[in-house]
């Protein structure tokens, strides 16, 4: 997917977002069809808003709620998906 | 199995057979508590044909007189998911499982608290048209947390019948029923599908091509990402008529959540919680095992007393009731041990832990996901094998059931209970644990640290080509149901006791008639055993096993309880027993040992070497069976046994050689 110019200052991808941060999903980049297919079923997609909840030791697992529930992905899985931190 | 269309599910008219039910949903919506709210609990579990997936299926009676089957499908976020769960869900909707039915109903249970991601199954389920109705629950936490669903709305957005139901307190059961059975009585025809494609979108053409359920290929990443964007999108637009927020308290991730998972408290809050569950196995176990024991020793003197002196009595005395008696004198510690792992599964800490184990884990090849399948196999690696299933990736799986069995399932318990009991003494170390509690959890820890060396090693050998993830929901930290728990551990006990009264006593059999036959001479001075087909075998394979500090009964114990474990602690008690019809010497097993420990013929050094060889070794024919099951190879499945056989041997020389030398 296209990544909107404006905004691509402020792109990030999930990993450097903060605990406790909120963020707007933008885009799922360059990801393993089997993966892919599993975020999306999730809830992950564009437009979703994410809310970092907790981090594990170096950074991985990463817990982010969303749409009413709790994930957990590794730092590996978390770096496909850029995001865009809201203030 | 294909993914083809079928022909579409019949009508309650066109069939004579009771219609079936399916209930799916996400995990953690609340499918299961509905499946026993609507069954009364009153269920089967079975396997599905050719794979292990689990199927439980119930009666369920519906108003106007009819009765459907009701099954209960495996959690599913999508039709189109990738792991063996979510694809068995697929072809078990499309009728494409030889030996199943394609249900005649769909009855699709939704998370009020969680609609967006679960309208998502729903989207598809509408695409693949099946016939359906929707389950709203926790309609009360949703009201809780300020989430206001109107149902009617959602209805007639999506063309679906939508029940808003509470299946904890049971609460629009009866208007769900009458649902199905209007449903079932007057089927809807047609129902729009693909309500989420814009005709005039550019994609439109090569997406309606596809049907929803053919997704499982290979697609471009661009139209699955395209399909869902748009998925979502009308899933939105439907979700701000149907539902409004008002004074919203969404549900902040709770303390305890926050404790649980910290980087501080996580850990050592983890390891107190097994800490626990192991001295909670010897302390609060000890009363009922001892009950039992001397029930059965009671059992034994009784019959000899009574019955007239042959054959029969001494297999019974000698052979059946000790055999089959040792064996159930551990039904309270496997109690004990399926009612924490249910505790633990049930409030949603596994997860907690999958979640801090994960970064260990990873380290050896495995995913955190694989925590609950081998944590399951401490119990038994029967069900910690069928649980690998929800992991997606195939080399991530094979990986899980290849170290599974080395988790210290609970029919090593009964091997390492005796032993430690017949030559640790009761001490407390720091005047709180127990010495015996703690070499317990030694073998459980040793077997641990084995399972992580060979999920290294193996994931060495099958370096991966495929991708590798680890995305797990946490569902939300609860009070555990206690009838839910507890009606696990009765399955659990119960099936334990099927085998011990049938795999067990045949063994005890079989065992007792080769430790009696042949009979001595009348002029034989020495032990009759020994020169029974028991003691040859034993003999046989006592020089392999002298480096390791076992003698032939020990040895002829180990041929024996090849196709379970606990037969170990049978065998031996029989070979111990037999040829001491000397009156009341009916003793336990573990005094007998305690008694060859003082007279020095049963070293410490030798005790601990079988711990450490049943630590390892592959003695458990229903492991085999599943693995082979699974695997789908015999391959995988000898490579298993040879490997854990070679390492349990190689363990116990070192242990014994060890031991003599400082002990």
């Amino acid at each position: 997917m296209e990544v909107i110019t404006e905004t691509v200052q402020t792109q990030k991808d999930l990993t450097a977002v903060q605990v406790g941060q909120r963020a707007i999903i933008s885009a799922i980049k360059s990801c393993p069809t089997d993966l892919l297919r599993k975020l999306v079923s999730m809830g992950l997609v564009a437009g979703t808003e994410v809310r970092v909840t907790q981090r594990g030791f170096f950074g991985s697992p990463i817990n982010i709620h969303l749409l009413g529930s709790v994930l957990s992905l590794r730092s590996a899985e978390a770096a496909h998906i850029q995001v865009q931190p809201l203030v | 199995m294909t993914s083809s269309d079928k022909s579409p599910p019949q009508t309650l008219q066109q069939s004579s057979l009771s219609p079936t039910i399916a209930l799916v949903g996400n995990p953690n919506c609340g499918k299961t508590t509905l499946f026993n709210s609507l069954t009364g609990s009153n269920y089967k579990v079975a396997n599905y044909p050719g794979v292990t997936v689990e199927k439980k299926t119930g009666t369920l009676t519906l108003p106007h007189g009819i009765s459907a089957s009701l099954i209960d499908l495996p959690g599913t976020y999508a039709l189109s998911g990738t792991s063996l769960d979510e694809k068995i869900v697929t072809h078990l909707l499309q009728g494409s499982i030889t030996g199943e039915v394609a249900p005649t109903l769909v009855v699709a249970v939704i998370d009020a608290t969680n609609i967006e991601r679960n309208l998502f199954l729903i989207s598809e389920l509408i695409d693949a048209k099946f016939p359906l109705i929707i389950a709203l629950n926790m309609m009360d936490i949703a009201e809780a947390q300020g989430i206001k669903v109107y149902s009617e709305i959602l209805a007639r957005s999506l063309d679906v019948p939508v029940i808003p139901i509470i299946a904890r307190s049971k609460k629009g059961l009866d208007d769900l029923k009458l649902s199905i059975a209007r449903e079932l009585l007057h089927p809807t025809r047609s129902r729009k599908a693909f309500g989420w494609l814009p005709e005039s979108h550019a994609l439109a053409p090569a997406i309606s091509k596809i049907s929803c359920v053919a997704q499982h290929g290979e697609l471009d990443p661009h139209l699955i990402t395209a399909i869902a964007t748009l998925r979502y999108a009308w899933i939105r637009s439907i979700v701000s008529k149907a539902v409004r927020i008002e004074n919203a308290k969404p549900p902040s991730p709770s303390k305890l959540d926050a404790i649980l998972t910290s980087k501080i408290w996580g850990l050592p809050i983890f390891f107190g919680i097994l800490a626990l569950m192991f001295q909670s196995l010897f302390m609060w176990a000890q009363a009922p095992m001892e009950l039992i024991s001397s029930i059965v020793e009671a059992t034994s003197s009784w019959l000899t007393g009574v019955l007239p002196s042959g054959m029969l009595t001494r297999l019974l005395a000698e052979g059946i009731v000790p055999g089959v008696g040792n064996v159930i004198v551990f039904v309270p510690q496997i109690a004990i041990l399926f009612f924490f792992i249910g505790i633990l599964e049930d409030s949603g800490y596994l997860s907690r832990a999958a979640f801090l184990l994960d970064n260990f884990m990873k380290r050896f090849g495995l995913q955190g996901r694989a925590f609950i399948p081998l944590l399951s196999s401490m119990a038994c690696a029967v069900p910690g094998i069928l649980a690998t299933r929800t992991i997606p990736t195939k080399i991530d799986r094979l990986t899980t059931i290849l170290v599974a069995p080395l988790m210290g399932c609970s029919a090593r318990l009964p091997v390492y209970t005796v032993l430690i009991a017949a030559t640790i003494p009761p001490l407390y170390v720091g005047g709180w644990f127990s010495l015996q509690a703690l070499v317990l959890l030694g073998m459980y820890l040793l077997g641990i640290s084995g399972a992580c060396v060979m999920a290294w090693l193996f994931n060495k050998i099958l370096r991966r080509k495929e991708s590798c993830f680890f995305v797990m929901e946490m569902p939300p930290i609860r009070k555990p149901v206690v009838r839910v728990v507890l009606r696990n551990v009765y399955d659990s006990v119960l099936s334990f006791l099927r085998n011990a009264t049938t795999v067990i006593l045949a063994c005890s059999v079989i065992i007792w008639f080769l430790a009696s036959f042949p009979k001595p001479s009348e002029h034989y001075q020495g032990n009759p055993v020994e020169i029974s087909f028991a003691g040859r075998m034993g003999k046989l394979i006592e020089p392999a096993i002298r480096p390791l500090g076992f003698n032939w009964e020990i040895g002829f114990s180990i041929i024996a309880s090849f196709p379970a474990r606990e037969v170990f602690v049978t065998s031996l008690s029989t070979v111990l027993n037999v040829g001491h019809d000397d009156g009341d010497d009916h003793r336990s097993l573990i005094k007998r040992l305690q008694d060859k420990n003082q007279e020095g013929s049963f070293s410490l050094a030798t005790a601990l070497a079988l711990m450490v060889f049943y630590v390892f070794a592959c003695q458990c024919m229903s492991t085999l069976a599943v693995c082979r099951r699974e695997t789908g190879s015999w391959r995988w499945t000898l490579g298993m046994f040879g490997y854990m056989t070679a390492l349990a041997y190689v363990a116990a020389l070192l242990t014994y050689q060890i031991g003599i030398r400082i002990l």
